[in-house]
């Protein structure tokens, strides 16, 4: 382990509002993006801060605290992803206590995923979503989620007729 | 680090603190993308994902996604499947590399399922789960359709591309659509159908009609209804079995004789004419038979499965193949029997010299139990034989046919019935339909997996019907128990199961009529003090209520007084066969009734998928299953 970390060299990540955030350079490269990046710049990479412009530094940090915790993880090997859809909505136990932040954060966390395309980090953050919404009826899921409802009642009630099927299990 | 980070954005609440909601946040749910909202929504379990269509139009459009059900159905109905089946692996090892039964999108493996992904159609994916959770529940919407009103000689049924067609001798040949007549085309008078297959081919569909007298009609349907194309008088007498593989025909008659034809239709499409190619004939009696009819692009298969009853043995379900090709003329010439030399014996088959005739039948020690009486019903189609016993039991086998043998194999009853089992059809890919004799009882089996795993937590389901119920409540309103007699009572005279597809079956049955002049000549009914809710007299009850001109439970003081929404009909939503003015059935007289029911809500069925059914069968236990497809595939080659 010691041996590894002094290999272990730093990037400077420089997130959308212009804060230099140090990192190791195997925990940036849970992200394929940063990951491509760093191979395209080579040794320029490790001495220029890499602008991550659609990423905030509040953002960005709680992306590098995911990334830290999980950089001895496997990296699954092909971009199939269907092999962390099989327990839909299980997460494990860091990961929920992680993803405990509110709504916003959460989104910007998936966005960030998304862009920064860090695959394990984005079906989390879409797992979370998705236990949010579990087991909710529409009307708790609006609450939820602030959205409105432009249905009309009849058409709010042929959808539920049309799907009455698949209630109960 | 970490201080500075909180100290900068207050915005964020880093801390574990809970989930709170945010009204007009910043960063809303619809900030994400479509893409990010299909993989939220991928992540729900259906009964949610149907949940969020009710939230607002943008979700609603999401999570219809076609591409979102089809991996739910993939996970759903395919993928256990896959990881049963254990040699899988072994088949397919390039595949199994990647992960193969994981879904995805190019890759997934449909395993026999590959008909629904392979026809170009546009596929509702959500409807397709819709169908197949219903069914894999047993759960079912229930019509009924009027067909005839006095009794009449048994009427024949078949269901093909959702439509179903009736033949009788009262009313002649009928196409349904929803309950409602479409067309119709009268028989000669004194003709009576006595059995019945369609097909349908390049657009149109035959419908090949057998007769007591022996006559054999093809008819097809035009836009305005249907055409004769051809008719075939023959003297070999009542015609008890029909299969059909356009343009080919093969009929069993009563005088223990199977006929062979073809049929060319002229240029101009609208008559046939009908070529004998041969007929077999046997000397005992067989009973019951089914015939099956594959036809490849090089040969044609021509199976007669039947029950007979052997003297040491008991009754023995036997088997006679016979191939040829497309022209009828002889593709080989050999012939072969299994294990029983008795049967030889005992069935002589009179065949033409050059025609392959090969025959098997059922090891009497494997089946000895099996077949204390003759089987009510037996149903043939690919490599599966399924008979319906009068033990409340029902036997499959499977059918190795290969160039070099013929074998029945793999004999398995299957329980579950409560009553007879008085009719029984299973489909090319091994689903079945079966249905017990009082009628009270469908049940839906999936053979393929049941031979294929030794352990299973359930052989079958039992189809309920959901309206059927529901009907009778609403008929009855408070008197529930009544409803639930009522309900069973007319259930109770369901008798044949007759034709099947992916969403819908068919039972044609009889319902005898009770007459309340009986009961109440019998002694009062049941309650002194009861009151009639249909008249609100005292002294019986609604099902002994003497008025006449409607029927009891179209009753129109009940109807008033109970406002218990639409009555459409009398039974189940047959409405349209109902007449106005038809006598109260209390008072009628007995009379039977013949029916249809039609169940919706049922499975994918289809042969055509019958090349992937190869790849991903263990070869160890379904040697029967791929042996077969290895014939059909070489014969092909």
């Amino acid at each position: 382990m010691s041996a590894k970390a002094e290999e272990t060299s730093q990037l400077i990540l420089q997130s959308s509002d212009n804060e230099d955030i140090t990192v190791d350079k195997d925990v940036a490269e849970r992200s394929v993006l940063i990951k491509n990046m760093v191979s395209d710049l080579g040794e320029e990479a490790m001495t220029e801060p890499i602008p991550i412009p659609n990423v905030n530094a509040a953002v960005l940090k709680k992306v590098i605290e995911w990334c830290t915790h999980h950089k001895n993880d496997p990296i699954p090997a092909t971009e199939d992803d269907s092999d962390s859809r099989k327990k839909t909505t299980d997460i494990e136990e860091w990961d929920q206590k992680f993803m405990q932040v509110d709504q916003e954060m959460l989104f910007e966390i998936i966005l960030a995923a998304n862009y920064l395309d860090i695959k394990q980090l984005l079906d989390v953050g879409c797992k979370t979503v998705a236990n949010m919404i579990k087991g909710k009826s529409p009307e708790e899921i609006r609450k939820t989620f602030n959205i409105q409802n432009d249905f009309t009642p009849e058409e709010e009630d042929q959808i539920r007729r049309e799907n009455e099927w698949a209630e109960d299990r | 680090m970490k201080r500075k980070y909180l100290e900068e954005d207050t915005g964020y609440d880093t801390k574990r603190a809970p989930k709170k909601l945010r009204q007009g946040g910043r960063i809303h749910l619809f900030h994400l993308s479509d893409e990010l909202l299909l993989r939220i929504l991928s992540h729900l379990p259906v009964a949610t994902l149907v949940k969020c269509e009710g939230v607002c139009r943008k979700l609603d459009g999401l999570a219809k996604d076609n591409e979102l059900w089809r991996e739910k159905y993939y996970n759903q109905f395919i993928r256990h499947r896959a990881r049963r089946l254990p040699r899988l692996q072994s088949v397919s090892r390039q595949v199994q590399e990647s992960s193969q039964l994981l879904y995805s999108s190019r890759a997934a493996q449909w395993l026999e399922q590959s008909h629904l992904v392979r026809s170009g159609q546009e596929v509702s994916w959500k409807h397709l789960y819709k169908v197949k959770y219903n069914w894999t529940i047993g759960r079912a919407r229930t019509s009924e359709v009027l067909v005839g009103s006095k009794p009449t000689p048994a009427v024949l049924a078949r269901l093909q591309n959702g439509e179903l067609y009736t033949a009788d001798q009262a009313h002649g040949l009928r196409r349904w659509k929803n309950g409602i007549v479409q067309s119709f085309c009268p028989f000669e008078p004194d003709k009576e159908p006595s059995a019945m297959a369609a097909e349908a081919n390049g657009g149109s569909i035959f419908v090949v009609i057998g007769f007591t007298d022996g006559c054999i009609s093809i008819y097809t349907t035009t836009d305005s209804g249907f055409r004769r194309l051809a008719n075939m008088p023959s003297s070999a007498g009542c015609v008890s079995s029909i299969a059909s593989a356009w343009p080919y025909v093969m009929s069993m008659s009563a005088s223990r004789t199977v006929n062979l034809f073809s049929c060319s239709t002229t240029t101009d499409g609208s008559t046939a004419v009908i070529r004998s190619i041969t007929n077999l004939h046997t000397e005992t009696e067989l009973s019951p038979v089914a015939l099956s009819l594959r036809k490849t692009s090089r040969t044609l298969v021509a199976g007669i499965a039947y029950a007979f009853n052997q003297f040491i043995t008991g009754w023995c379900l036997g088997l006679q193949e016979i191939r040829m090709d497309l022209e009828g003329v002889v593709v080989g010439n050999r012939t072969t029997t299994s294990v029983d030399t008795p049967i030889q014996d005992k069935i002589k088959l009179q065949t033409k010299p050059k025609i392959i005739s090969r025959s098997a039948s059922t090891s009497p020690f494997g089946l000895h139990p099996s077949f204390a009486r003759a089987p009510n019903s037996l149903s043939y189609c690919g490599c599966y034989v399924l008979a319906g016993l009068p033990d409340n039991t029902l036997m499959v086998y499977t059918v190795t046919s290969t160039h070099d043998k013929l074998e029945i194999n793999m004999g398995r009853r299957l329980w579950g019935h409560t009553s007879a089992v008085s009719a029984a059809e299973v489909t090319g890919t091994g689903k079945a339909l079966s249905i017990s004799a009082k009628g009270d009882e469908i049940r839906y089996w999936e053979l393929e997996e049941l031979l294929t795993s030794s352990s299973q937590k359930r052989t079958s389901t039992r189809i309920y019907s959901l309206s059927m119920l529901n009907n009778a409540i609403q008929r009855r309103g408070d008197g529930l128990s009544l409803a639930l007699q009522d309900l069973k009572r007319e259930e109770s005279h369901i008798r044949k199961c007759v034709s099947f597809d992916e969403e819908q079956a068919i039972v044609v049955g009889e319902r005898a009529r009770d007459c309340p002049k009986k009961a109440t000549s019998g002694g009062g009914g049941g309650g002194g003090g009861a009151t009639c809710y249909n008249c609100g007299q005292t002294g019986h009850i609604s099902r002994e209520c003497g008025q006449e001109g409607h029927m009891a439970r179209e009753c129109p003081s009940a109807d008033a007084t109970g406002g218990q929404g639409p009555r459409a009909g009398g039974w189940g939503s047959g409405g349209n066969s109902y007449g106005g003015g038809r006598e109260c059935y209390k008072c009628g007289g007995r009379e039977t009734v013949p029916l249809l029911v039609l169940q919706a809500g049922m499975v994918v069925v289809g042969t055509e998928a019958a090349v992937a059914v190869l790849v991903a069968k263990p070869a160890t236990i379904a040697a029967g299953l791929v042996t077969w497809l290895e014939t059909v595939i070489k014969a092909e080659a």
